[in-house]
């Protein structure tokens, strides 16, 4: 795919079996049945009589189960309404296509593979763009080299955003694809994704592969928690025709994105916001489940932090937006579901407290007779909910995934805030590269609630080992290995690719006998 | 094949490697294995009197015996019926065959995990195996569930091997210890079954991959009519026995590894099935840490499963999981969640924790979490060592040994409740033996003596009070010689 530069790991396999089986339609379906069961079982013995013990922790305690209930009920609803996997539709489409690369201080390495690999994109008339906002003459000469535009601007406003609406507007094909610079595509992308467009569709969206996953730590855990997206929730929003634009890795009809304006200049997440105005101008939305692209996710904390933080700002500031939208309810409540979920940090911090202030005054937000009681109806709630993630992820929703987007609490915390203060976001690119040692601050919050509940622990123990205690203390130490499970990945430093990178291989192997 | 590494070997390069040589280190888990197994002898269990009369009858009879729907099936009775043969029936003759599978256990589960996995996973697969306070319980008592244990790892490794080597000794293996097992624990089915859809499951998988699963097919087939032939036999042999049996008595003691009827025992069983039997101010205090099982579920669900780790997982589980469903269905095996039921699953947990420790990095930070593994182990078999015992609660035992000195024959000897029925028919040798309710069935007036049993530990209102109006009875017509026991088991001797 790229001579200048073997060492990568977008020269890998992808390794993606999302082969969207009938069979599994039918099991999501089942557990779909399951989990409502089981959790309307445990909201009634949580909501029963006499169930509360001190009214403000066992307000804070319905809040947070509540409120995760319906963001699992969300996660089942969608990942049960996922269709078989069908041929595509096969439209032919002979048509042009501006292929923008947007950059802003990305290095020649990695932004020049994805330059090569679109020059060779197949099945239309492919018109290459590289977007530089950041005037380089490396990117000119680059762009040179390819036989591409090269398009700059004079004013850089409008980060990402403000780039793409200044190239539509020095662009005329019918189709627009857009591939942030480190995502190298597949020969057939424009082809297969120009293959979707039916005369209602906006944009095709295909998955955004992090190819680095393999370099471990980090990457690993983020391509984890977007392999949960693209595998289990796309496909499910796409059946609702509620898929939104993720940014990268997309085509868009150029009728469908005039109409709408443009992408958003005041949003950090400008591709969620135009996904909302497209659907609420009727325009329809697709998704594929191929992965037609390879790009880097982050590598160190800082960059995915940064990255989240951006996301979360972005999401819940687009909160009143969907509210005002004029939505079918399912799509509504689908954006709904993907700008609260990045309020979830605000459970994590509450289920901490739970330990802490049983540990050192008594107060307790339940009343429960005994631990079977409880188990009774919480273990099926909990354990249905488990296996449909990792049904529905087909396990490639790791525990690092989990325990690095726990570790990430603070951020939902500080990015509901600062929506809340109305404070005004910058756009920030997010590093391809890891930056070197490691980076504590990103950390700082997950290790230091850990140590502080820790402390709790130790101090619970010392002055009343009951079984009372150590059941609390066992909450804190979940806690406690979770968050710094998660922290940890910041001091994990990615594998360099190597000139052969590894090919993957199959959980099982037929063999000849 | 179940072979070929997981998603995982094409990460940040988890290292495979392992001790060069495992021989040694095998050898002296071996040799603490035996060690531990014969320093936690404990003295002669109730139900052990149950093997222990078997053992010196007949064989006919021993096989009768076990033909009473309920008991375990027959092999772990006829191997200690050989075995005695050749050691006599003292309490090591009759718990040679669990020591021995104890003790064989550690480089069988070695064997299953090595193959399933690597050399580390195999070593601290063993050192769990070795030193685990459940492995060692169980290997000191007269029963199926260690012989269980050594069965299920051996038809687990044969089946691994057979599906990687198409081999006929491999698929003959597995055969045999598939019906070793159902011959010889209730629970071996299941097991079973488990193997055979992992066979079928991989036969799917290579068919929807296009290679060739004929030569496969055919030792799969085979194995699966003996397994059909085996359960087809036990059910037969099961026909023709009485409709009920007795609960093993060993549970019914406080701070034994004590059933229970609730989720929360089921969690009990489940810990005991590694660490082992623990006094209740440790347990309680085990138990209340359950928060921690949230952890284990995000570590088990927040992984890509390999079918090597479904089954994994899949064996481990079936038991409890069959439990469970008894349990809901109202028709619990007495006692209800007793880890004696989860025999067959112990190695798969031997397994799964030696892969858990593998996974932590390279050979020498896996052989330093072994230690630590097994220093924690050793606490707690240390633990149930010195703190588990029936004695201060439920100790039949003096009671027993004086019967045993006193009986002759001629003597009358009543009983009650029921349940004490083997030990007291083991230890009165030649004497008119009946329990309170048939009292009147034995020539109490002509007896050379009577001797009185009542276990009130055990036994119900009815029984207690039924042995106290016989004592009241004989006391008008005869004199109270001797009297021997404690508050839960007494013996009145009258002359």
């Amino acid at each position: 795919m790229n001579t200048m530069n073997p060492a990568d790991w977008r020269d890998s396999a992808i390794e993606w079996d999302d082969d969207g089986a009938r069979w599994h339609t039918y099991v999501a379906k089942a557990l779909l049945v399951l989990n409502v069961v089981f959790a309307i079982r445990y909201l009634s013995w949580l909501v029963a009589p006499g169930r509360a013990a001190q009214p403000a922790l066992y307000l804070l305690l319905v809040g947070a189960e509540m409120f995760n209930m319906v963001q699992g009920g969300g996660f089942w609803w969608t990942v049960s309404r996922r269709r078989p996997k069908s041929p595509p539709p096969d439209i032919e489409r002979s048509s042009a296509i501006d292929v923008f690369i947007p950059t802003y201080n990305e290095p020649l390495d990695i932004v020049e593979p994805t330059v090569a690999a679109a020059t060779r994109l197949r099945g239309a008339d492919v018109r290459v763009a590289l977007l530089d906002d950041g005037c380089r003459p490396e990117m000119e000469a680059l762009a040179a080299r390819y036989g591409i535009r090269y398009i700059t601007r004079p004013e850089h406003v409008g980060a990402k955003a403000g780039n793409i609406n200044w190239a539509l507007e020095r662009t005329d094909a019918p189709f627009v694809a857009i591939l942030d610079c480190d995502h190298v595509p597949d020969p057939a992308f424009a082809e297969v994704c120009l293959s979707h467009f039916d005369d209602k569709v906006a944009f095709v969206q295909t998955p955004q592969y992090y190819a680095n996953w393999r370099a471990g730590g980090l990457a690993d855990a983020t391509w984890s928690q977007q392999s949960l997206f693209f595998g289990a929730i796309a496909p499910g929003r796409d059946a609702l025709g509620a898929m939104f634009c993720c940014g990268t890795n997309v085509v868009f009809r150029r009728a469908a994105l005039e109409h709408a304006g443009g992408f958003s200049h005041d949003s950090l997440t400008e591709d969620f916001e135009l996904s909302i105005r497209l659907h609420e101008l009727g325009w329809e939305t697709r998704y594929i489940t191929d992965i037609l692209a390879s790009g880097l996710g982050p590598e160190d904390m800082g960059s995915y932090a940064s990255q989240q933080l951006r996301w979360a700002r972005g999401c819940l500031a687009s909160l009143p937006a969907i509210l005002r939208a004029k939505l079918p309810i399912p799509m509504r409540l689908q954006y709904l579901l993907s700008a609260a979920f990045w309020l979830s940090g605000w459970t994590l911090l509450i289920y901490m407290l739970f330990p802490v202030v049983r540990i050192l005054t008594g107060m307790q937000p339940v009343t429960v007779q005994s631990a079977d009681d409880f188990l009774k109806y919480w273990a099926p709630y909990f354990a249905s909910a488990m296996a449909t993630v990792a049904f529905a992820a087909r396990g490639r929703y790791s525990y690092w995934a989990f325990t690095l987007m726990s570790a990430s609490f603070w951020i939902h915390i500080v990015a509901s805030v600062l929506t809340l203060l109305r404070r005004k976001g910058s756009f920030a690119v997010t590093p391809k590269k890891a930056v070197g040692g490691v980076q504590l601050k990103p950390i700082a919050a997950p290790l230091g609630a850990a140590a502080f509940l820790l402390l709790v622990v130790l101090y619970g123990l010392w002055h009343d080992p009951s079984p009372a205690t150590v059941t609390n203390a066992g909450f804190a130490l979940v806690h406690v290995v979770v968050l710094v499970s998660g922290a940890r990945l910041a001091f994990t430093q990615p594998v360099a690719a190597v000139d052969e990178a590894p090919q993957p291989t199959g959980e099982v192997v037929c063999v000849p006998g | 094949m179940i072979a070929g590494t997981t998603s995982a070997g094409t990460r940040a390069a988890i290292p495979q490697d392992g001790p060069r040589d495992p021989v040694p280190i095998l050898f002296g888990l071996g040799a603490i294995a035996v060690v531990l197994r014969l320093i936690a002898l404990r003295p002669m269990w109730l139900d052990e009197a149950t093997t222990a009369r078997g053992a010196e009858g007949a064989f006919g009879s021993l096989v009768s015996a076990a033909r009473v729907a309920g008991a375990h099936p027959p092999l772990d009775a006829v191997a200690v019926w050989v075995a005695t043969k050749f050691t006599g029936d003292g309490i090591l003759g009759l718990r040679v065959v669990s020591l021995l599978a104890g003790v064989a256990l550690v480089p069988v589960v070695y064997a299953t995990a090595t193959e399933m996995y690597d050399r580390r996973a195999g070593i601290a697969a063993a050192v769990v195996a070795a030193v685990a306070p459940s492995a060692v319980w169980f290997s000191g008592v007269a029963g199926p569930t260690t012989l269980a244990a050594l069965l299920a790892a051996c038809a687990l490794w044969a089946v691994i091997r057979a599906v990687r080597t198409n081999d006929v000794v491999h698929w003959l293996s597995f055969a045999l210890a598939d019906v070793a097992l159902i011959w010889t624990h209730q629970l071996g089915v299941l097991h079973v079954a488990v193997l055979h859809v992992a066979v079928a499951v991989v036969l799917a998988r290579c068919l929807r991959s296009g290679e060739a699963v004929a030569p496969l097919m055919w030792g799969w087939i085979a194995s699966l009519a003996a397994t059909f032939i085996a359960v087809a036999s036990l059910g037969l042999y099961r026909g023709f026995g009485p409709p009920n049996a007795l609960p093993p008595l060993e549970y019914a003691t406080s701070g034994a590894p004590a059933g229970g009827q609730s989720v929360f025992d089921l969690s009990r069983a489940a810990t005991a099935s590694l660490i082992g039997f623990h006094p209740p101010d440790v347990t309680s205090r085990l138990l209340a840490l359950w928060p921690l099982a949230i952890l284990l579920a995000f570590l088990i669900f927040g992984r890509r499963w390999s079918l090597r780790g479904g089954l994994i997982v899949a064996l481990a589980l079936t038991p409890f999981v069959a439990m469970l469903i008894a349990q809901l269905a109202g028709a619990p095996r007495e006692p209800a969640f007793a880890v004696e039921w989860a025999a067959t699953a112990l190695p798969a947990i031997g397994i799964g924790v030696g892969r858990g420790l593998s996974l932590i990095g390279p050979w020498p930070r896996v052989r330093f979490a072994a230690a630590a593994c097994a220093a924690l182990l050793l606490l707690a078999l240390a633990d149930q060592t010195n703190r588990v015992n029936t004695l201060p609660r439920f100790n039949i035992e003096p009671v027993m040994a004086a019967l045993e000195q006193n009986v002759a024959p001629g003597d009358a000897v009543i009983y009650s409740p029921p349940a004490i029925s083997d030990v007291v028919r083991y230890n009165a040798a030649g004497a008119h033996v009946a329990d309170v309710r048939r009292a009147g069935r034995v020539p109490l007036g002509t007896a050379r003596r009577v001797q009185v049993i009542s276990a009130f530990a055990l036994g119900d209102k009815r029984d207690a009070d039924a042995a106290m109006a016989l004592i009241s009875e004989l006391s008008k017509t005869r004199h109270l010689v001797e009297r021997h026991g404690n508050n839960d088991v007494r013996m009145w001797v009258f002359a």
